[in-house]
């Protein structure tokens, strides 16, 4: 059975700042501060609301970092879930425009 | 340009200046200006033009919840404080505000804190849990929560360095260098820094070990690592951003370390 496409985007009720491999985030909502490594800083940066995540971890992690494509994606879904959890990545099954309205998925 | 704030009723204060900022402090309780004349007595500039001015209405003692956490908003240009044992206001565009506690030292302590990191943060300075001093002209800061340290850096400091505070320390941005001013805002060791101010060259994150020891750290980690030590106490999402930029930016100019210390003198051995 096909598994629904993710499409993430992140949130505007945060600050953000990549510095070297890694990437510091704060919350303006709570301020909770998250720290993402190189991985996830990829994932990161190619959250634009209209890649699913699946093509993230291929072309992002899988091709960029030593990791199989099953371990690479159960991964990037914990992280996205976690991330979610916080409010700083907005995840939907259908494409995320900007000016689109979003109807929220369900973290994993 | 700053004038003489008068206030209706009210002599002229006291005014108190911390970081370059001096704020009047007025009451017309006596027993309250003593303890203000004690607890800020290096502070204190007479005759200095105040920014702005505090007016501070002795109340009756009342049961409070000591646990309680301050709370700091914004209304209507207007920011207002309170925590279980004082309430209070502060509108930068009149230059004045209101403080409601009893006869003690530490609510007008907190007020200030609290005022002082809402003046700071939209000029990219903060205060940080740390303490400080100057040695050979250069400050040195040392930061940590709780016991990780920063009154036993404070005390073991040696004959030639200034301490500027042993619990928050005062960081300002002035013309594009940061600088570490004294603070009265005392810790353990219960006594005001001097009141001195100094270029940094270091922050150094504390971490009690059996060895002294300076590590690098990558500037991401030092970044999370200052935001969790920069008091601030209003969530406003706009002062939330001017914090996270005001650590980034501290961070891209000034070199922060981790220092694993053995707590005797020997550690400052490797500061300065």
């Amino acid at each position: 059975m096909a598994t629904a496409e993710m499409y993430l985007t992140q949130s505007a009720d945060i600050a953000a700042r990549t510095l070297g491999e890694d990437t510091v985030i704060m919350s303006t909502l709570d301020s909770t501060v998250f720290m993402l490594n190189s991985v996830g800083t990829a994932i990161w940066n190619a959250a634009d609301g209209a890649t699913p995540l699946s093509q993230i971890v291929h072309e992002r992690v899988c091709a960029e970092f030593e990791v199989s494509g099953e371990q690479a994606m159960a991964d990037a879904k914990e992280f996205v879930g976690e991330l979610a959890q916080h409010g700083i990545l907005l995840v939907s099954d259908s494409p995320l425009s900007p000016d689109a309205p979003f109807s929220p998925k369900e973290a994993p | 340009m700053s004038l003489p704030i008068e206030i209706p009723g009210v002599s002229a204060g006291l005014v108190i200046e911390i970081g370059g900022f001096p704020i009047e402090v007025q009451t017309t309780d006596p027993e309250f200006e003593r303890i203000l004349n004690w607890r800020y007595g290096g502070y204190i500039r007479p005759g200095r033009a105040p920014e702005f001015a505090l007016r501070v209405h002795v109340a009756n003692p009342e049961p409070i919840d000591p646990d309680a956490d301050a709370e700091v908003w914004l209304d209507d240009r207007e920011w207002k404080m309170t925590r279980g044992d004082f309430s209070a206001s502060w509108s930068p565009a009149e230059r004045r505000g209101e403080v409601r506690q009893t006869a003690n030292p530490y609510s007008i302590d907190s007020v200030l804190r609290i005022v002082h990191t809402l003046k700071l943060a939209p000029e990219g300075g903060f205060l940080l849990h740390a303490s400080s001093a100057v040695r050979n002209g250069k400050a040195f800061l040392f930061s940590g929560l709780s016991e990780a340290g920063k009154t036993t850096m404070a005390r073991l400091a040696p004959p030639d360095a200034t301490v500027l505070t042993d619990e928050a320390s005062y960081v300002r941005k002035v013309d594009a260098q940061y600088f570490a001013y004294g603070t009265p805002f005392a810790g353990e060791m219960g006594e005001p820094g001097k009141n001195i101010s100094a270029p940094i060259a270091a922050v150094y994150l504390l971490n009690k070990a059996q060895e002294n020891r300076i590590d690098q750290i990558e500037p991401a980690v030092a970044v999370q690592r200052l935001l969790r030590n920069i008091l601030f106490f209003a969530h406003q999402s706009d002062l939330v951003r001017q914090v996270f930029e005001a650590a980034c930016a501290f961070v891209a100019a000034v070199p922060v370390y981790q220092l694993s210390f053995f707590p005797d003198q020997r550690v400052w051995e490797l500061i300065g």
